[in-house]
């Protein structure tokens, strides 16, 4: 049974139709990239499979349970437990430091401090940002924001990990280690990996890639 | 609940951005509530200190309760009839009261004259210390011309200095027929001036020795009756009535609320009436904190969908505006109760410099202003519950965030 299933997902936002009706299936501990152009809706998509959003009309089927019955609550649990993000923009918290900002989804899950300050410390030492535990985002370059992401989105050891054009704000020898760093984590914590992006180069070295257009696949 | 608090702990720290959670717009929310709760504490302390202020003046100079026989009596027949109705530390002393006529330097006015006994007035009054000139002395009883303690305002009236001497008249009842008066003037000595702190008491009594009252009425040893200090003065209007009932009307009794029933009861029902008036202007000042959470969760969009895309349910979202409207409102509200007893300070400054109450009116010369600790309660309870309010709103919207909506541009 896949993992998730997305069956005929439509979008749009007033006149503006975004997603037309888009099927999709990821099994689990499988790496797939979501190639497009900017425009294409694939960050909408990634965001409606990852229960941000909601479709005007389709179902999302996680682990065969339709996302639509599940209530606030429910929805809210299960980003925290079992889906980490990572962003373009990285999304860092800007009054909490880089250790504070990865211990975010324990404290929010109601774990115990220290051991969301010890795990926390754990994953940005895997990073290899343990010097940087204290400082605050906006003391840190773009490549180690992204790691402190990378970081959060790891926390409560997730099922699956949606990244949004993880490496579109890095430069290329960041953006590189980023992407190493992507498919070393998939393989030690047998990830499923969604991943969007328009960097062709980060798609091809993904086992599938699927590119899409105008809100529909393209074949 | 750890969370929201570790939440709000980080936000009010702030790091090292240069979005602050005590911006410009917290700080004016700050001081519009600072100046509304400034406000109602100065108020409620004036209020409240005209009303302790009377009450002190008033069981200064009068006890907590006089018990009256009809047609008079000795002090030690009233005092045995009562002392099974009222407690063993009950302080008693016997007065006798005579209206006369005092003239000086073309002035004509009623006095009252109050009969003291030295030796048991100071456990039931506490008139001594409320001397401004000369000294408290009553002499022996036995004087030909009795030193006497005037009021401020019978010393100002009939201009009269420390000894300086003034007769006063007095009618006396015929012993053959009690229809027809005789006038007795009598002679006495100004030792010293009272401040009663009461206009009434200042501006008629005339504090005498008892035996030199009871020489001057020439009613021998009786009195009007006695003043008791009980030890809780609340006790006084159930002991009245429990003596009424026990004597009838052999006994009158009069307790010190009764004294200026009146005047304590509108200042009770003015001091309501005020704290609720003027909580409107707490009201009005939690339009700003109202307006200030709606403009912090416009600015605060990224935060709330990074926290909802990591799990974070609507409550949390919620309860961290409402962490923060109840802050502001605690910051203002503190800030208000230091400026509100500063002003307190200046009040009272300002009103011994100035003499800001008009004695005539309020019968009272000086106001102690009171700052009682269940007027701040009642304060910071009504004013947290309408900051809290005025969160809900701004709070909820924030809450109703979609996680992708802060999301989507940087």
């Amino acid at each position: 049974m896949s993992l998730i299933k997305a069956v005929k997902i439509e979008k749009s936002y007033g006149l503006l139709r975004i997603l037309k009706g888009l099927d999709f299936e990821v099994y689990a501990g499988e790496a797939v990239c979501i190639l497009g152009t900017s425009g294409a809706g694939k960050s909408t998509f990634l965001h409606i499979l990852g229960s941000l959003d909601k479709p005007n009309s389709g179902q999302v089927i996680w682990n065969g349970e339709d996302l639509s019955l599940r209530n606030d609550e429910e929805l809210s649990r299960l980003r925290n437990e079992k889906i980490g993000f990572v962003f373009q923009f990285h999304h860092l918290l800007q009054e909490f430091t880089a250790l504070e900002n990865v211990m975010m989804p324990g404290k929010i899950a109601g774990m115990a401090h220290n051991h969301c300050r010890a795990r926390a410390a754990e994953l940005l030492e895997v990073m290899g940002m343990s010097h940087r535990l204290a400082h605050y985002p906006s003391e840190l370059s773009g490549g180690e924001q992204q790691r402190v992401s990378i970081a959060r989105a790891l926390f409560n050891r997730p099922q699956v990990l949606l990244a949004d054009e993880p490496t579109g704000n890095l430069d290329t020898e960041n953006s590189s280690r980023i992407q190493e760093l992507f498919f070393d984590l998939k393989k030690q914590m047998n990830l499923t990996l969604i991943a969007v992006t328009h960097d062709v180069g980060f798609a091809m070295k993904f086992p599938r890639a699927v590119r899409m257009a105008d809100g529909q696949w393209v074949f | 609940m750890k969370t929201l608090f570790w939440l709000l702990k980080h936000y009010i720290r702030g790091g090292k951005h240069k979005r602050r959670f005590f911006d410009l717009t917290s700080w004016l929310s700050i001081a519009g509530m600072a100046l509304a709760i400034a406000c109602m504490v100065v108020t409620m302390a004036v209020v409240s200190g005209y009303i302790s202020t009377l009450q002190k003046s008033i069981q200064d100079s009068f006890g907590h309760l006089i018990v009256m026989k009809r047609g008079f009596g000795t002090a030690q027949e009233i005092t045995k009839d009562i002392a099974p109705l009222v407690s063993a530390s009950t302080a008693t002393t016997p007065f006798l009261m005579v209206e006369a006529i005092l003239a000086r330097q073309g002035h004509l006015s009623g006095v009252i004259f109050e009969g003291m006994d030295p030796e048991t007035m100071d456990s039931v009054l506490s008139v001594r210390g409320r001397l401004i000139d000369g000294t408290f002395e009553l002499g022996t009883g036995l004087e030909e011309t009795p030193p006497v303690v005037i009021g401020k305002g019978v010393a100002e009236k009939f201009n009269l200095k420390i000894g300086d001497e003034m007769k006063a008249t007095i009618p006396l009842s015929s012993e053959f027929d009690r229809s027809s008066f005789r006038p007795k003037m009598g002679r006495f000595r100004v030792a010293g001036i009272l401040d009663f702190g009461r206009f009434d008491f200042d501006s008629r009594y005339i504090v005498i020795h008892l035996k030199s009252a009871q020489r001057f009425a020439e009613v021998g040893e009786r009195v009007t009756g006695i003043r008791l200090r009980l030890p809780d003065d609340s006790q006084a209007t159930p002991v009245a009535k429990l003596i009424e009932e026990k004597f009838g009307h052999k006994y009158w009794t009069r307790d010190w609320i009764e004294v200026n029933k009146n005047l304590f009861e509108a200042a009770k029902l003015e001091k309501t009436v005020i704290f609720f008036v003027l909580l409107v202007l707490v009201i009005a000042a939690s339009f700003n904190v109202t307006s200030m959470m709606f403009v912090s969760v416009m600015r605060r969009y990224p935060d709330i969908s990074v926290l909802r895309t990591l799990g974070s349910p609507k409550w949390l979202v919620r309860g961290l505006f409402i962490g923060q409207g109840l802050i502001v409102g605690w910051v203002g509200s503190a800030l208000g109760v230091i400026l509100g007893l500063l002003l307190c300070y200046g009040f009272e400054k300002a009103e011994n410099t100035l003499g800001l109450i008009p004695s005539q009116v309020y019968k009272l010369s000086t106001i102690k202003v009171d700052v009682r600790p269940a007027d701040l309660f009642w304060i910071l309870f009504a004013s947290s519950l309408i900051c809290l309010i005025s969160t809900l709103i701004p709070a909820s919207q924030g809450s109703r965030v979609e996680p992708v909506e802060g999301l989507r541009y940087e």
